[in-house]
């Protein structure tokens, strides 16, 4: 009798439990990302960013379908002729989640703040251009800069955490944020704890359009096989960045979860040489392994064909960015041999190459990419290759200090125009990307072409001077592009999932998504 | 201190506890040699095992098909005829892997209990023999080392020394010094006691001599008993650490690493890529484990009990 | 009673040096190794020389060794144990937040591995010499001899992946996650005190995978000093002489054996926690358990020292409590022990 009653009563716990779910269930995010920092001055990763963007604005924003640069904070917006000097008109009634307006002021505290505070770890120099800020009235700021820059604009979207605007209210005096700020984005973060879930609340005082899932929760995965257990198990609602490859190809069978693919990305990954270092500082062993290395079994074996290769540094996205010119060979064993050839490097004297690769950073997959290359460089017969594993950090510590000859890298763009993939290695810190680049007899052409087309508003003319970067890095190989990640394009959701899409910001507009 | 003589003798813990019921039975010369099933059983298992690594490393593509070139098979299929264990991702066949997958673990397993034993058996030795605050001070540390879980200090030594065969030896080797420590500093105080070491002060022996010549051999037994339980513990520990990535770095076949590979195929249905070398782990540790046990068996006839 | 005060202080006295030497090994592994722990601070930023300094020197790190074992261990008594170079958050609180995850997980794996073993134990002890004895034991030795990680993936592939009756990793259903409100950071205490059934299903769900793995893998221990232990008083004269009063077996072992072999195993658990905790890395890896162990190896993945550091002293201090628990647990219910 007893276990009956005891039966009836977890029953009806059960269905009053089930009852009192019902509405406003949240949306269901799963993803392997984490956040590093919660710091508009102190982090640089695409999940931190994210986190921010959807809790944040900035003056600028890219518009969801069209990506044409909109206003966000600034209605609008006005350049002097000379391109040094922006004025922009604050959109009234905006208030920060904590209750404070947003205004001039708010602005000019916000770039202010980030600038002085500049975190290490940070991006800030995105926006180092930024001589100073004034406000004119109470809705009006106009920003001077050091030097007219045609990215500028792009630099003050909500796509750069620098350039996100907060509340002075909620700000901590000379710390970085961590989590503390008020914003006036989409949403309000709720909770964030690390290495497990960030829950959203909209923002009831959100001066746009109010999103349309009320509640978000983001949960964030240890690995790729876990996101897939929960987007089949109907865990998450959506399974966001990144799932194995062959759980894609399996999970596209599954008719209660939808694959969907957003190629083409602009992620890159590519072999970067210390041009110093010993035997790669000599050109023609680094063209040799330009022509030795496999593309093609890199993307069949180890991402089942889920990425696409590159042959320039610039990725080909659509629409495409301007300048790009895919002006690396294909692959061609001969070739590699005979280049080695000429410079004494034979069956009995082997060219011997280290590469290392780190195991705790681009995924899961970066053993089987070091030995896919390795291998296919063997292929010539004429090199050997050790290959090295290490942890993240060590190895960001031998990049920077210049102890590796050859390694692996990757790259996500901060802002979508060419020059952002170009200047980083060559021109901008060649040192501390592990290049040194600065002793290369070619460096001077290539910083003196990228300055040029910086000022250079003609974008015909601009991409021309890209496009003679790319060719002349063909001739000294400093880097050696791979593929692009578009196995990070890929998104899976329940079918009851609606207004998910990928586009080549490479992130998702959660505002625009909901269940039935 | 307070405590009772039963509860010293578990504190040793069973596998002590077993080899000091090895030495007084060696020492009585009651040594019974029936019933070695188990024992012959493991060593079949350890000695086929230390063949097929060293075979396989003398001649990779014993099968037929490399262990390390990608492309030397179909991608991703299960077992077949021509392939026994199936392929893996980068078209490798996986019981070519198999075949030469013990090496880390036997290498650093031997080259760490090696180490492990002869620091610890001397300190043992030392620390037993010597007495006074040498004795507590070392036995306090060796104590405190012993309580703490062992992999995780393994896996900390390794994250710190960086990955490979060297690390993975030097963490192994240190991991397990505390066991041998307490079975030579057991043994030591008590082959100190006996009359014949008594006898041997009186002539005017030196410490060290005493201790080399006359403590140490006397402990030996004991010790060497230890390590075979030690081995298929430190098989485990090289697995664990080569599956976390601190192991052999690629294309070197390992069988740790293989299982960490192939857990990223698991959900989409490849099972082979981490059931073969799981087992093939299982299998040596076993072995060890009952070579063990065996050993035990032989020469603690209390451990069998008679039927009543 | 005084008698046993006195007793725990005096083992309590003894403790503490332990956790000295502990502290001193831990200390040393991670700091006397080379290697820049400041590198990861700035996440791969190519940061300038001075900069480095300055992080250098405010996280003590550019002090000779012996103050740095100074500040260090002064800091683990003042329960400051220091700033996560990786998340920024205070390592206390990130271990407090995910001690409860392992704890209920060990707790569960224990509760597992001493049904098994101890079952067993008896059951081959009692049928010394049978074939039954040997299955037992061989399972046993089985048990030593499975690695956990591969364990637990070959049970996801089987009730997970094959069967789907239960969830792959994490400890709690994604709309759980939600709505569930953690009181203790137990799951299970929790999910009773809401009195909620279907948090509690979930729950135990969750749970189910990484305890059966841990438990199972830990058995050996428990299972062969069961065994051990009720093999010697099942030799002890007054069970001869309960038999030769005739007694039935059945009774003589439920009655007089078992409970005179259970108390010697009390003493295996201060060491079978050692060997839980071990296989417990593991575990939480492979089943993305948030506890502990895990953060211990996204830390030492991201070369995040101070959690490093943190996690270990921290399970180093839980060990130490709780042998000293044992120990005076042992003292209680063992009435040869003298104070």
């Amino acid at each position: 009798m007893s276990r009956f009653i005891g039966f009836v009563l977890l029953a009806g716990l059960l269905i009053g439990s089930m009852a009192a779910f019902g509405a406003n269930t949240p949306l269901i995010i799963g993803t392997i990302d984490t956040v590093d920092e919660l710091s508009f001055a102190n982090s640089w990763d695409m999940y931190s960013w994210h986190v921010l963007r959807a809790t944040c604005d900035a003056l600028l924003k890219l518009n969801d379908d069209t990506l044409e640069l909109e206003g966000a904070i600034a209605q609008s917006w006005d350049v002097s002729d000379d391109g040094t000097v922006y004025t922009f008109h604050i959109r009234p009634g905006i208030v920060f989640t904590d209750g404070t307006v947003c205004d001039a002021n708010a602005v000019k505290f916000s770039l202010d703040r980030t600038l002085r505070q500049d975190g290490p770890k940070g991006a800030v120099s995105l926006i180092y251009v930024i001589k100073t800020i004034s406000v004119l009235d109470n809705l009006t700021v106009q920003i001077t800069l050091k030097q007219p820059d045609v990215t500028f604009l792009l630099a003050m979207t909500n796509q750069i955490a620098p350039a996100m605007i907060y509340s002075s209210a909620a700000a901590p005096g000379d710390e970085f944020d961590r989590g503390r700020y008020a914003g006036c984005g989409p949403y309000k973060l709720v909770e964030y704890v690390p290495d497990q879930y960030v829950k959203y609340e909209a923002n009831p005082t959100y001066y746009g359009k109010q999103p349309v899932s009320q509640y978000v929760v983001e949960r964030h995965y240890s690995d790729a096989s876990a996101l897939r257990a929960a987007i089949e198990s109907g865990e998450v609602d959506v399974a966001f960045r990144t799932l194995n490859p062959e759980d894609i190809t399996d999970l596209k069978s599954n008719p209660q979860v939808v694959i969907e693919s957003w190629p083409p990305s602009p992620g890159i990954r590519y072999l970067a040489f210390n041009v110093t270092n010993p035997p790669v500082d000599n050109p023609f062993v680094r063209q040799a392994i330009c022509y030795a290395v496999d593309r093609g079994a890199i993307i069949s074996q180890v991402f089942g064909g889920t990425v696409q290769p590159i042959y320039t540094m610039v990725p080909n996205v659509d629409p495409p960015f301007f300048g790009a010119l895919p002006t690396f060979p294909e692959r061609d064993l001969a070739k590699a041999r005979q280049l080695l050839a000429t410079v004494g490097y034979n069956e009995q004297n082997p060219l011997v190459l280290s590469l290392p690769y780190t195991s705790s950073h681009y995924g899961t997959f970066e053993a089987d990419v070091a030995t896919v290359v390795a291998a296919s460089l063997e292929e010539t017969g004429v090199i050997q290759v050790n290959i090295e594993a290490l942890e993240w950090g060590g190895y960001l510590d031998q990049v920077s200090s210049g102890a590796f000859g050859m390694f692996l890298f990757g790259w996500h763009p901060d802002y979508l125009e060419t020059s952002n993939f170009l200047g980083p290695w060559t021109t901008d810190g060649p040192e501390s990307m592990g290049t040194y680049f600065d002793y290369h007899p070619n460096y001077q052409a290539y910083k003196d072409i990228m300055e040029v087309a910086r000022a250079t508003v003609d974008t015909v003319k601009r991409g021309k001077l890209y496009q003679a970067i790319q060719i002349l890095s063909t001739q000294d190989v400093p880097w050696i592009p791979l593929w692009s990640m578009t196995d990070e394009m890929v998104t899976a959701r329940l079918p009851n999932v609606h207004g998910l899409k990928l586009d080549v910001t490479m992130d998702i507009d959660i505002w625009n998504i909901y269940k039935d | 201190m307070s405590d009772t003589p039963e509860r010293d003798e578990i504190r040793r813990s069973f596998l002590t506890s077993g080899v000091l019921g090895l030495i007084r039975a060696i020492g009585r010369g009651r040594i019974a040699l029936h019933r070695q099933t188990v024992l012959k059983v493991g060593l079949v298992i350890v000695i086929a095992f230390l063949l097929m690594t060293a075979v396989a490393n003398i001649w990779p593509s014993l099968n037929g098909y490399s262990p390390t070139l990608y492309r030397d098979a179909p991608r991703l299929e299960g077992p077949s005829p021509s392939h026994w264990m199936g392929t893996d991702q980068l078209q490798r066949d996986v019981f070519s892997r198999i075949l030469g997958g013990g090496y880390a673990s036997l290498i650093v397993a031997f080259a760490g209990l090696a180490l492990s034993m002869i620091s610890g058996s001397v300190l043992g030795w030392i620390s037993g023999y010597s007495g006074g605050w040498l004795d507590r001070i070392l036995s306090l540390v060796m104590d405190a080392v012993y309580a703490f879980p062992s992999l995780i200090l393994a896996i900390l030594m390794v994250a710190m020394f960086g990955a490979g065969i060297g690390p993975m030896i030097w963490a192994v080797g240190v991991v397990y010094i505390p066991t041998y420590f307490r079975v030579a500093r057991a043994e030591s105080m008590q082959v100190r006691e006996t009359t014949y070491i008594e006898a041997i002060k009186a002539v005017g022996a030196s410490r060290t001599r005493i201790v080399l010549r006359h403590v140490a051999p006397n402990t030996v037994n004991a010790i060497m008993a230890v390590s075979s339980f030690n081995l298929a513990d430190a098989i485990l520990t090289v697995a664990a650490l080569s599956f976390l990535g601190f192991g052999l770095p690629p294309p070197a076949p390992d069988w740790g690493f293989d299982i960490q590979n192939g857990q990223k195929y698991l959900q989409s249905g490849s099972w082979w890529l981490i059931t073969f070398p799981g087992l093939m782990i299982i299998t040596l540790s076993l072995g060890f484990g009952l070579i063990g046990e065996g050993i035990s068996d032989l020469v603690n006839p209390k451990r069998r009990r008679k039927h009543v | 009673m005084s008698g046993l005060l006195r007793y725990a202080l005096q083992r309590l006295l003894l403790t503490i040096p332990m956790i000295f030497v502990l502290l001193t090994v831990i200390f040393l592994v991670i700091r006397v190794i080379p290697g820049d722990p400041i590198s990861m601070v700035y996440g791969g930023r190519p940061v300038s020389e001075e900069l480095k300094a300055a992080k250098r020197a405010e996280l003590g790190f550019d002090k000779p060794i012996l103050v740095q074992y100074g500040i260090y261990i002064s800091g683990v008594f003042r329960g400051d144990f220091g700033v996560s170079l990786r998340t920024s958050t205070p390592v206390l609180q990130e271990l407090f937040s995910r001690f409860p995850a392992t704890i209920e997980l060990a707790l569960f794996g224990l509760i597992v591995a001493a049904i098994l073993g101890f079952s067993t134990g008896v059951l081959a002890a009692t049928r010394a010499d049978h074939p039954t004895d040997h299955a037992v034991r061989i399972f046993h030795i089985a048990s030593f001899a499975v690695p956990v990680f591969w364990l637990g993936l070959m049970f996801q592939v089987f009730f997970s992946v094959k069967l789907g009756w239960l969830p792959v990793t994490g400890r709690l259903g994604g709309q759980m996650a939600f709505s569930f409100e953690p009181i203790t950071g137990f799951y299970v205490i929790d999910a009773i005190l809401h009195w909620d059934g279907k948090a509690l299903i979930d729950v135990l769900r969750h749970l189910a995978l990484p305890a059966l793995t841990l438990g199972i893998a830990t058995t050996g221990l428990l299972g062969r000093m069961s065994r051990a232990s009720m093999l010697e008083v099942l030799d002890q004269d007054y069970v001869t002489t309960a038999r030769a009063k005739g007694l039935p077996e059945r009774t003589v072992v439920l009655r007089h054996a078992l409970r005179n072999a259970l108390i010697p195993i009390v003493t295996v658990f201060g060491l079978e926690l050692a060997v839980l905790m071990g296989g417990a890395v593991l575990t939480e890896h492979v089943f993305s358990w948030p506890g502990i162990a895990s953060y211990l190896i996204r830390s030492i993945n991201a070369r995040d020292y101070t959690a490093i550091q943190g996690s270990v002293v921290f399970i180093a201090l839980f060990i130490s409590a709780i042998n000293l628990f044992v120990d005076l647990l042992y003292s209680i219910i063992d009435p040869r022990v003298r104070y």
